[in-house]
């Protein structure tokens, strides 16, 4: 009953933050209200009974990449964006494509019925690294996974910092 | 005996390392203006090769005579047909050539770093020079073939690399293709010489233990007398072929005379010292099987005596002082070669070792010379020296009486015991050693010849030069002097006429006795060494005397470049023209396959490019200008390309 | 317990916003958080269908978000620091004046 309650607040706050980055001015609003998304989700996953989940959605989503998308907002952005119109006339002819798509897949949604099994397990951090790290041969070999994550944000992270950087002075060398 | 070592590895890998720390440095530095700090560099460079020489020098003292070590560290080539290990052998015939090897290597090295002080290439030298080491320390040291072609391939490159040092000058960059290509014409001879030997002793034939073992097995006799003839024929003078380009012999030898455009250490170093007596290193550990063939044997003595006559005329006619020791070095190549040909395979080692010596002496007293007078290589613009250049001098005295063979020095004792030798031979010996004995009177002539125009007599060249002459760094009269007293000093190993002073002789005995004992017959009785030591010294004098009095009577005067001109042309550049016969086919094929086939190939593929040009042009048209609108597009046909697969909605 | 058709629903119809706010606004910045949104509509969409499974393979739903939330967080990173290169390049970011593709 009181799952319910929590559930409809989360969700309507989640609908209302991301039809508010539709239409915001500044790209700062749009990214908190991005972060109120994210944060209403993370109540969701938790209601789902994905506790672990919906912690390490605050903790990175919300925490890690918004800051991170703020900062460089704040970097770039002048504080009145102006120069950049919000609306045009080719904008809301695409809006077409998402109506369409919402469309299609309100229908699919509707002809399934999907229902909760009973031999589902209770989420929990436990639960998730019993999973992940199964490294035996009847486990599903996330772990590889696991890994290659891990490599996948060391290149982000050196290729983001070399395309960043200031350029290098040009002598010619050998 | 052989036994088991494992710090042998250490050896090769000495100046390998320093070769690859000096080649770093010369990397990193290369954007710089100045390269890196000379005495840090200098300091390395000499390091590597000085502790490969206390390392052989240790193994050397504890090494009993007769003995080898042995270590097998890696296998390198493993498959059905042949084996082949990165395996060292250690016996008393490496000992010997490691020791002058190394010793004179950390010497030169020395001396390079006070020659090529303020040279902006300074540490790609040093590294050069290391890696330099490295190859030749592998080839002395592999027991088998095929690694002792791995640092013979190495030292080739060493020598390209080295000889085209100054490469922003064209024409030291075609001395150094030069000795490139003719020492692979020689490798090929090289190869197929390893092919006949697998051929012949499968895989026993490229290790120098088994294949000594195999040739000496009496199961064998019997296909050595046969069919195996055959192959040892072609085996023995495959090789010899390969040691002819390596060695300067004739007919390969046009790229050591040009190999002097490199800078005077490397002369030294690779073209006097060590990488031209590999040939002469390889036919002695290959001696088991040359003594199976006489006729290459008598091959080589000929080869051998008519490259030292022909290379000692060619000196004559030369005017720059490097030439001249270039040819002398060809012409004392001969000699070994003679004395190998007729079976005394010590001799010519010993002659090698004494060699390196004294020949290292005159380059280095000759780069002294050239670093003195700012650059001046010209025997005609050079004169009365002796008194400018006091040490200098003395030092070229003493690689000059060593050479012509004056009694007492290393030259005259192992110029003897080798016409000695060579006038016991079998076959044709007394012939031989006339030939040889006025060879030797014409090598007195013109290294007396080079004396006197460089020191004696009134300077001849440019006022300004000789005011600023000066003598040389420590870093270059050190290793000056200590290969000066070793070409006096080094001969007392084996003084002939000494008794019990053949400490060398008895060194070599187990590697090439029994090779010796099949090549030259029982010992029989001949003059006394006394009787050829008389004639080596008069063969001496009288060349010394009739330079002396020919050449401070009649002093050239400089006219154009300091190359031979008329008659001297055609006796130093014969070789050339023969070898241009073989180089035009060549040269007409290449403009054929230039002009023709390479055009050819270029307009398809540019025929290529000009059809991805123009479709790429055509595609670019479809671009819209706009993130958005592609992006909408992309996700808009994906969901009508969802629905349409799915298909239920319609 | 919660309905999941009514936890697909939200997905699905956040996921569409996100492709929307993709589409049509024009500075860059709602483009990338756009996508944010619809990667975060996903992972829910994941977690919803979760419980529909038993035993070990209901976790899949759950493992499946965590790769998809490393990823994204890579995606921003190396896409804020093109952002900041094309910022550098052309002083706009407005991505209708990225024209230079076109001729």
């Amino acid at each position: 009953m009181i799952a319910q309650i929590y559930f409809s607040v989360f969700a309507t706050l989640a609908l209302a933050c991301a039809l508010y980055l539709l239409v915001a001015r500044h790209p700062l609003y749009g990214a908190l209200s991005l972060i109120g998304t994210m944060l209403s989700l993370a109540g969701i996953y938790s209601l789902l009974s994905a506790p672990f989940l919906g912690v390490v959605q605050v903790l990175t989503y919300a925490g890690a990449i918004m800051m991170l998308v703020v900062f460089v907002i704040m970097v770039l952005n002048s504080s009145h964006d102006h120069v950049v119109p919000r609306f045009d006339s080719r904008g809301f002819i695409l809006l077409l494509v998402p109506a369409v798509l919402s469309a299609c897949l309100l229908y699919v949604l509707h002809t399934t019925h999907p229902l909760v099994d009973a031999g589902a397990i209770q989420g929990s951090a436990e639960a998730v690294s019993i999973q992940l790290f199964n490294t035996s041969q009847q486990g599903s070999g996330a772990w590889i996974l696991f890994e290659f994550i891990g490599l996948l944000l060391l290149a982000a992270m050196v290729s983001a910092v070399v395309l960043a950087k200031k350029h290098l002075d040009k002598k010619d060398c050998v | 005996m052989i036994s088991q070592s494992n710090y042998l590895w250490i050896l090769p890998l000495l100046p390998l390392l320093g070769s690859a720390i000096l080649g770093a440095i010369a990397l990193a530095t290369s954007h710089h203006e100045k390269g890196a700090n000379e005495h840090r560099t200098g300091f390395l460079a000499v390091l590597f090769p000085a502790l490969a020489f206390i390392l052989t020098a240790f193994l050397s003292l504890q090494l009993e005579i007769g003995h080898s070590l042995r270590q097998v560290v890696a296998p390198w080539i493993v498959a059905d047909a042949i084996t082949v290990n990165f395996g060292f052998l250690f016996d008393d015939l490496s000992r010997i050539m490691l020791l002058f090897i190394t010793g004179i290597g950390s010497l030169i090295t020395l001396y390079s770093v006070g020659y090529m002080h303020g040279d902006r290439g300074f540490t790609r030298f040093m590294a050069y020079l290391n890696l330099f080491l490295f190859s030749m320390i592998t080839l002395v040291l592999a027991d088998n073939l095929v690694l002792t072609f791995l640092g013979w391939e190495g030292v080739g490159l060493c020598s390209y690399l080295l000889i085209g040092f100054w490469h922003k000058e064209a024409a030291n960059g075609a001395a150094a293709n030069k000795a490139f290509l003719v020492n692979r014409a020689g490798d090929l001879g090289f190869l197929l010489g390893i092919f006949a030997l697998m051929t012949l002793a499968g895989p026993a034939g490229i290790s120098y233990t088994e294949l000594r073992e195999w040739l000496h097995n009496p199961l064998n006799a019997e296909i050595l007398a046969g069919q195996g003839q055959v192959l040892v024929v072609l085996a023995a003078f495959f090789l010899f072929w390969g040691c002819t380009a390596k060695s300067a012999q004739i007919p390969l030898l046009t790229w050591l005379p040009d190999a002097m455009a490199g800078p005077t250490p490397v002369s030294a170093l690779i073209h006097a010292a060590t990488m031209v007596t590999s040939g002469v290193y390889l036919v002695t550990r290959m001696s088991d099987l040359f003594v199976l063939s006489p006729a290459i044997m008598h091959m080589i003595a000929f080869v051998g005596l008519g490259t030292a006559m022909w290379a000692a005329i060619s000196g004559l006619f030369q005017d720059d002082i490097k030439k001249v020791l270039a040819y002398s070095t060809v012409s004392q190549l001969g000699f070994m070669f003679l004395a190998a040909g007729c079976g005394a395979f010590d001799a010519a080692i010993f002659h090698v070792f004494t060699h390196a010596f004294f020949k290292a002496t005159l380059f280095l007293g000759a780069g002294s010379v050239i670093h003195a007078l700012a650059g001046e290589q010209d025997l005609r613009k050079m004169g009365g020296l002796a008194k400018t250049l006091p040490r200098t001098f003395l030092i070229l005295v003493f690689g000059w009486v060593s050479i012509i063979g004056i009694p007492g020095t290393a030259g005259f004792w192992s110029k003897d015991l080798l016409l000695e030798r060579v006038y016991n031979a079998p076959f044709m010996g007394h012939t031989l050693y006339y030939a040889a004995l006025a060879t030797a009177v014409l090598t007195a002539i013109y290294m007396t010849r080079m004396m006197v125009l460089a020191f004696m007599g009134k300077y001849r060249g440019d006022e300004h030069v000789k005011a600023h002459a000066h003598e040389s760094p420590w870093t270059m009269q050190l290793p000056m002097w200590i290969l000066a007293i070793g070409s006096l000093l080094a001969g007392f190993l084996w003084a002939g006429m000494i008794p019990g002073a053949d400490l060398f002789g008895r060194t070599l005995s187990s590697i090439v006795g029994d090779a010796q004992r099949i090549a030259v017959g029982a010992e029989h009785e001949g003059p006394s060494a006394f009787v050829f030591a008389v004639l080596g010294t008069a063969a001496a004098v009288i060349g010394l005397l009739t330079s002396f009095i020919i050449f401070t009577k009649f002093v050239p005067s400089p006219v154009g470049l300091p190359a031979p001109r008329g008659f001297g042309k055609v006796w130093t550049f014969a070789f050339d023209s023969l070898h241009a016969l073989f180089i035009k086919p060549t040269r007409a094929l290449a403009w054929v396959l230039q002009t023709i086939v390479q055009s050819l190939f270029e307009a398809l593929q540019n025929a290529i490019g000009l059809f991805a040009i123009q479709t790429s042009d055509l595609l670019r048209k479809l671009q819209s200008g706009s993130i958005r609108l592609q992006l909408g597009l992309s996700v808009g046909l994906t969901l009508l390309i969802a629905v349409a697969i799915l298909g239920r909605l319609f | 317990m919660i309905d999941i058709l009514t936890v697909q629903i939200i997905a699905a119809l956040l996921f569409c916003i996100g492709v929307a706010v993709a589409l049509v606004r024009r500075n860059i910045f709602f483009v990338l958080m756009g996508v944010e949104l619809a990667l975060n509509a996903t992972n829910l969409s994941f977690i919803g269908f979760s419980r529909t499974f038993s035993g070990s393979a209901s976790m899949v739903g759950q493992i499946v978000p965590l790769f998809s939330i490393a990823v994204a967080a890579a995606e921003a990173c190396v896409g804020l620091a093109m952002v900041i290169l094309i910022f550098r390049a052309r002083e706009s970011l407005d991505s209708e004046s990225f024209t230079s593709l076109k001729e």
